[in-house]
């Protein structure tokens, strides 16, 4: 790899990094109600949302009242989706007269996007009407990620008050996020994607003339093509900032039309991660100690870091079959050199590499390469870093509330093995919220091997896969992986819209989520009813390198405990028999 | 609006292989609706859950 390359993903960490404080001070400032430079704007309309829907905003809740209006905020929404699917042909904006949905395929991509996962079994431009990507899946974009969020202000909430019951209200902290973070911030980066030449259009499909005729199967010359298009760039935007990933068209990001140049790669690249890092510092702010938020930014950074390195070096190796057939993976002036398979030459190694571990990193699962086409180790980094839990920078405030469950649990082992009561931010850790942390940590776990188990036993499973052997094994593992912990990135190479693929994926994603929120609220539920214990010699200092590493190897640990075998079994093998 | 009537719009909404059984599709879409409701009330029996292992606790 290039000194260029090297530049670019050091550019890339560099304004992420300076991005995060003012970002993040801005949206503490929303979520403590304080005054922002919006509210001339924006503070009439959320008055007049909570008129027309009825919403309270001075009634706070308890954790189950704030539990119980999230499903059933999410359930409705869910329901939406998928009627929008199964109506579509009967419903306005469908220029192109598409039919209605399967019932299996509906309900898989209405569970997807409610729950923040967006896996796509279908292809966009040729299943969904217009109606149906802007009014059902553009509009989950917002709200699913700014459930996320909710859950992680309540979670705060819970740590930072004391002696009380309430945690916020529901329709408050997710209003409040749609209206003053993801749509202000949507609109820029949706015009600054226009600007680079993404399509935003009500129009129809375009008949244009191809640039060379081809056959087609009967052997008749064909002259002309259809260009899918649409309002693209307006959920494109969303999809990024709520780390939401469905992508406008089949290929995401990889297509023209979604992700012109390189640009407009690099914005689509910053916003996946941009509001998750940006939380850590809300998260500091909100809790009257910005060194804890910079300490688990940093944990997560270092993780990311160690990742990225390790997705850049194998991707930037290349590929001994190719070079056994003769194709030159040497670095040079005019060829960026490595395993250029599956990847856009507009965006090269780097830029897919980093874009492969970013994506799984945040949740996102858009992509910029096809990750079933990366080296072993390449997809490996990929697929680690989405069965670490997604924490690192993880979703939009799922993310950092996972990263919270790993604090607690850092804390209460740590706590043990010295001999000290466990405290965060002075509340005492106990037995329940070591529970509820542990179901946190567990429920994708369970759900992804226990899934990717039954795939490969059923031939329903078997049946659409695209490869045999060690990399089959892995196409299965990374489609449970990812369903299972709300990412929605696909490695290829396995055909999964079809019903045991849809149902068996919308468990996972459907229990991965609300499996999550549940017991994140029950935490906060728990800390907020507790007082707040003074520091003392005893106090295990959470914002320090030592606590940095520790976190780290916690998260590493339960990663590599759970997944390792399985890892084992797909693309370590498979590495190992590609270089040996 | 007759059954003949219902079944002609129907189809014309359901064009999918088995868009002839009016049933069939029908039922598919009861089998997800119950399921999103099966679900979901599952989720709600967690929170209860949660709830009451906090108030157990010492």
């Amino acid at each position: 790899m290039n000194a260029f390359s090297w530049l670019q993903l050091v550019f890339y960490l560099l304004v992420l990094l300076l991005l995060a404080k003012p970002l993040g001070a801005f949206m503490a400032r929303v979520y403590q109600g304080e005054h922002t430079f919006l509210d001339p704007l924006l503070r009439p309309v959320e008055r007049l949302i909570y008129r027309l829907s009825g919403a309270r905003p001075e009634e706070e809740m308890d954790w189950k009242v704030y539990a119980f209006a999230l499903l059933l905020f999410n359930g409705l929404g869910l329901l939406v989706v998928y009627a929008l699917q199964r109506w579509q042909a009967v419903l306005p904006l469908n220029p192109q007269g598409l039919g209605a949905v399967s019932a299996d395929s509906s309900w898989n991509t209405a569970v997807s996007f409610a729950t923040n996962t967006n896996w796509q079994g279908y292809g966009g431009e040729t299943t969904l009407s217009y109606l149906t990507q802007m009014l059902g899946l553009t509009v989950q974009n917002f709200v699913s990620a700014a459930t996320g969020m909710a859950v992680l202000v309540a979670l705060i909430r819970g740590l930072v008050r004391h002696t009380a019951r309430t945690i916020g209200n529901f329709w408050v902290d997710l209003t409040r996020s749609v209206l003053y973070i993801l749509l202000p911030l949507s609109f820029v980066v949706a015009l600054l994607l226009v600007s680079q030449g993404v399509v935003q259009t009500f129009g129809s499909y375009k008949s244009v003339a191809r640039l060379q005729p081809t056959t087609d199967a009967r052997g008749q010359t064909v002259l002309q093509q259809v260009l899918a298009v649409g309002p693209a760039a307006s959920q494109i935007a969303i999809k990024q900032l709520g780390t939401n990933g469905g992508g406008f068209f089949n290929v995401n990001s990889t297509h023209p039309l979604e992700n012109p140049t390189p640009f407009s790669n690099f914005v689509e690249m910053l916003s996946i991660l941009l509001i998750p890092a940006a939380l850590c510092y809300t998260f500091g702010r909100m809790v009257g100690d910005t060194r804890q938020g910079w300490a688990i930014l940093a944990a997560m950074t270092i993780i990311f870091v160690a990742l990225l390195g390790l997705a850049v070096w194998a991707e930037q190796s290349g590929n001994p079959a190719l070079a056994s057939l003769g194709v030159d993976q040497t670095q040079s002036a005019t060829n960026p050199g490595g395993n250029m398979e599956g990847k856009e030459v507009r965006f090269g190694v780097a830029n897919s590499a980093l874009w492969a571990v970013a994506t799984t990193a945040a949740s996102n699962g858009s992509v910029d390469s096809m990750h079933d086409s990366f080296m072993p180790l390449g997809g490996l980094a990929a697929m680690w870093m989405m069965q670490l839990g997604e924490v690192v920078y993880g979703g939009v405030g799922s993310g950092l509330y996972g990263m919270l469950a790993f604090v607690i649990v850092a804390v209460f082992v740590a706590g043990l093995m010295v001999g000290r009561t466990p405290e965060y931010l002075g509340k005492k850790i106990e037995a329940y919220e070591m529970k509820m942390a542990s179901i946190m940590l567990l429920v994708p776990i369970v759900l992804a091997k226990v899934g990717t188990a039954i795939a490969v036993l059923a031939p329903a499973g078997t049946a659409t896969l695209g490869n045999p052997g060690a990399h089959g094994f892995s196409e299965v593992l990374y489609a449970f992986t990812s369903a299972a912990n709300n990412n929605g990135s696909a490695f290829a190479g396995l055909g999964a819209n079809n019903p045991f693929y849809n149902i068996a994926l919308g468990i996972c994603m459907f229990f991965s989520r609300y499996w999550l929120v549940v017991p994140a609220l029950a935490i906060a539920g728990s800390l907020v009813r507790k007082k707040k214990v003074p520091a003392g010699a005893g106090t295990l200092a959470t914002h320090t390198p030592l606590f940095i590493v520790w976190l780290i190897g916690v998260v590493i640990i339960v990663g590599a405990l759970s997944f390792l075998p399985a890892l084992a079994l797909g693309p370590i093998v498979e590495h190992l028999t590609i270089f040996h | 609006m007759d059954w003949e009537t219902a079944l002609l719009w129907h189809r014309s909404i359901f064009p999918s292989p088995n868009s002839h059984d009016f049933g069939r599709e029908g039922m598919m879409d009861l089998v997800y609706l119950g399921l999103t409701v099966v679900f979901l009330l599952a989720t709600y029996g967690l929170v209860v859950l949660c709830e009451r292992l906090m108030e157990d606790k010492p």
